[in-house]
């Protein structure tokens, strides 16, 4: 069995841990730039703001219904992220960590009632960090993620769906009643990797609900549509298509991690593996046209060395603009590593994770409109799109790493991270000058 | 978190003072506590009287803070350690 664990609304919950007064009223997370919503509160999305609206078309509800809208805060997203991370694993025996607020667990061989686990697991969750989340369990990982979307559902709309499966949710048995009916509420829209195209061109065929997806025959869906529909309507009927990290990258984040074949101890030996996985995860983000806002590096030794000491941290740069230029983001994580090593751990595993990812072209605009200042020409210096085109090509045809950075030397000045954020909350974990206060 | 006032003195808690917070620790009487009381962060002693759940400082004067049904106050977490600033 696997499970889907998410944060719910985690940019908006990261702040409420902090700033109580936010708890049940309508706020917005703005990008990293302030320009476009990128995380709502139920609140919000009740008055209709949309994912990635422009704030200036829903600025005018700070005054009429009391928006609140705060700058991204990646650094203790980042953090919060670790914290809940690290809880959620160590309940169950395998972790892919999907995104920045969400994984998969595998509770493969583990005994007993898995929703029971969940509801411990989120009450553990919300009570050691604050932050709630959703818990999703089926027998394949689509199943899962369908189960953590109808948690949330049934918690955020009582009615929609049996009041049983709010917050940890379970779809154990295909041929149950109880799952034919989900099957029966949900749309196809809402199960993952079935994209707004794609479940109108299912709509058209009369493939409405979920039920009429997994009852369709896969071999017509695998002629129209693709490979990927036919394992998903598989994984919809309980058969295991997709292992844990076996995933394509999601749209949101990007991540390249993975754990040493020998502990690495000292910085210089640890900043070389991190580049490469700098690299890799730019390349990526190129090869997809995106461009980050952020870049989330974690540093972490081996739990299973139960002689070693222990040292994990994770940190969360923010670019200035979103960039996917293999120079702007290894600068970043270099930066990341050198604040977090600390000398005397053999660290066992480390991972980049580009997070606020922008499609490219919305990021031409702005490099354009910054164009016409000689500043902004001075900052177009460092990024070079045809370079880094250049080196992609290289790399196809050399193999990789055939050219790269070297990237120790590459160390960008200070200001260059610092972003344009005018409403940004206090990094309340990682800075000691922006902690909470407590009256006495 | 950082302290700001002086009703937890007789705790050994000053104004200005660090205190870690750990929200691990199932709160009970006895333990200084972060609440959030009117959606601000307050730094009291839990103690029990009767049915009611109360908020005390420890410098005579303040009124203590009682939850009663409808009116609770939520505990964030437990103080275990204080952090002083020296003179320097």
């Amino acid at each position: 069995m696997f499970a889907l664990v998410d944060v719910n609304n985690m940019y908006v919950s990261c702040v409420r841990v902090f700033r109580p007064s936010l708890i049940g009223r309508p706020v917005v997370v703005l990008s990293n730039n302030d320009g476009a919503c990128i995380a709502r509160s139920n609140e919000a999305k009740d008055l209709g703001v949309k994912m990635a609206q422009p704030w200036f078309q829903v600025r005018h509800l700070e005054r009429e219904a009391g928006l609140i809208a705060l700058s991204a805060n990646f650094e203790l997203y980042g953090d919060m992220s670790s914290r809940m991370m690290s809880l959620v694993g160590e309940c169950a025996p395998r972790q892919e960590v999907y995104s920045i607020d969400e994984c998969f667990l595998d509770f493969d061989g583990v005994p007993g009632d898995l929703v029971a686990i969940g509801r411990e697991m989120r009450a553990k969750v919300l009570r050691w960090t604050g932050l709630p989340i959703s818990v999703g369990i089926g027998p394949t990982k689509t199943l899962a993620k369908l189960a953590n979307h109808v948690a949330k559902m049934a918690e955020r709309k009582p009615g929609s769906y049996d009041a049983r499966l709010a917050q940890v949710g379970q779809l154990g048995h295909v041929g149950h009643r109880d799952v034919q009916a989900v099957f029966r509420a949900t749309e196809v829209g809402d199960v993952r990797g079935v994209g707004r195209r794609m479940s109108a061109r299912l709509n058209k065929g009369g493939i409405r609900t979920v039920l009429d997806l997994v009852h369709a025959d896969v071999v017509t869906l695998r002629k129209q549509f693709s490979v990927v529909l036919e394992k998903t309507v598989l994984e919809l009927r309980g058969t295991v298509c997709m292992d844990v990290d076996h995933e394509p990258a999601t749209q949101q984040q990007m991540m390249c991690s993975r754990s040493f074949g020998a502990a690495v101890t000292d910085l210089p030996e640890l900043v070389e593996v991190v580049s490469q996985f700098a690299i890799r995860v730019a390349e990526k983000a190129r090869q997809q046209a995106a461009a980050a806002g952020s870049v989330q590096v974690f540093i972490t030794t081996s739990p299973f060395r139960k002689n070693d000491r222990q040292h994990s941290r994770s940190v969360t740069v923010p670019l200035v603009r979103p960039s996917a230029d293999t120079r702007v983001i290894v600068a970043a994580a270099v930066r990341a590593v050198q604040q977090m090593y600390r000398a005397g751990f053999n660290y066992a595993k480390a991972g980049v994770m580009l997070v606020d990812l922008h499609p490219r072209e919305q990021q031409q605009g702005e490099l354009d409109l910054f164009g016409s200042s000689a500043q902004g020409r001075a900052a177009l210096g460092t990024e070079s799109p045809r370079l880094m085109e250049a080196i992609d090509t290289l790399n196809r045809r050399l193999g990789r790493g055939a050219v790269t950075v070297a990237s120790a030397q590459h160390q960008p000045r200070h200001d260059q991270h610092a972003g344009r954020q005018l409403r940004r909350s206090p990094r309340y974990t990682t800075r000691l000058e922006e902690i909470v206060t407590a009256k006495a | 978190m950082r302290i700001a006032g002086n009703a937890m003195r007789e705790a050994g808690i000053d104004s200005g003072d660090l205190v870690l917070v750990d929200r691990a620790i199932p709160p009970s009487t006895g333990h200084v506590v972060i609440a959030v009381v009117d959606d601000e962060f307050v730094c009291r002693q839990l103690s029990r009287q009767g049915d009611d759940l109360r908020l005390q400082a420890t410098q005579a004067g303040c009124a203590d803070i009682v939850a009663r049904e409808g009116d609770a106050f939520e505990i964030w977490g437990v103080v275990t350690q204080v952090i002083k600033a020296m003179p320097v």
